[in-house]
């Protein structure tokens, strides 16, 4: 079992590993409400997948996805990380979102359910711990 | 000032950008920022613990462009939202 605290919101910081070996850590917000993970397009395209970059509404990408969500429909590229890796945890080929959350959010990364099935969590507010109490991932450190 | 550096930490602090130190510090000195930084030492949990600054900016469009030749980043905000978050 992995244990972090949390301030407001849970949330963990996250290795995101592309395509092309690049890596972005980024603090992201753990929400089981989001049927996939999300995060901005231009950390897609500095990992290599240039497709994230694909705004054309004519000609869209082929792995373009819609979803639903508070705002109405709307449409991202869906692009697998070649590895997500937390708390010692390591999730290779994971469905994220190329998609840009408003920056007043403070949040531009989301892990959701696309990687959470994979794991046993919890989620306490009165202590502000987030546990993983199993993963089906790398083993823990 | 150019307009990426408004709001920006002064020169001293720039040098300070060079030091490693504690997370909790980062989010103090550079709260309600976009922080960039090279990660140094981790808790047990993984979990960065110290860190050296590499960039920062109030815009994370803009800090990105900073970290176009960095290879490895870790990137977050310093800071809480200004009003109640509904995601």
């Amino acid at each position: 079992m992995v244990e972090f605290s949390f301030r407001t919101f849970p949330e963990v910081f996250v290795g995101l590993k592309g395509r092309n070996g690049g890596v972005r850590e980024c603090s992201a917000l753990v929400d089981p409400c989001s049927e996939y993970c999300i995060m901005p397009k231009v950390d897609a395209y500095a990992l290599g997948y240039p497709e994230a970059a694909n705004d054309d509404p004519v000609t869209p990408a082929d792995n373009t996805l819609t979803y639903t969500s508070f705002d109405g429909y709307g449409k991202a590229a869906l692009i697998g990380i070649a590895e997500v890796s937390f708390g010692g945890f390591s999730f290779p080929n994971i469905d994220f979102l190329a998609l840009d959350l408003p920056q007043v959010t403070m949040f531009d990364v989301v892990i959701g359910r696309s990687l959470l099935k994979f794991t046993k969590l919890e989620i306490d507010y009165l202590t502000r711990t987030l546990r993983i109490v199993e993963a089906k991932g790398g083993a823990a450190d | 000032m150019t307009s990426s550096t408004v709001g920006s930490v002064d020169a001293d602090d720039e040098e300070a950008q060079a030091v490693d130190i504690e997370l909790a510090e980062i989010f103090r000195r550079y709260k309600d920022r976009w922080v960039a930084i090279a990660v140094t030492k981790r808790d047990k949990n993984m979990q960065p613990a110290r860190g050296t600054v590499i960039a920062d900016d109030a815009d994370r469009y803009r800090l990105r462009q900073k970290l176009i030749s960095t290879k490895e980043a870790c990137i977050f905000f310093a800071g809480e939202p200004q009003y109640p978050l509904l995601l």
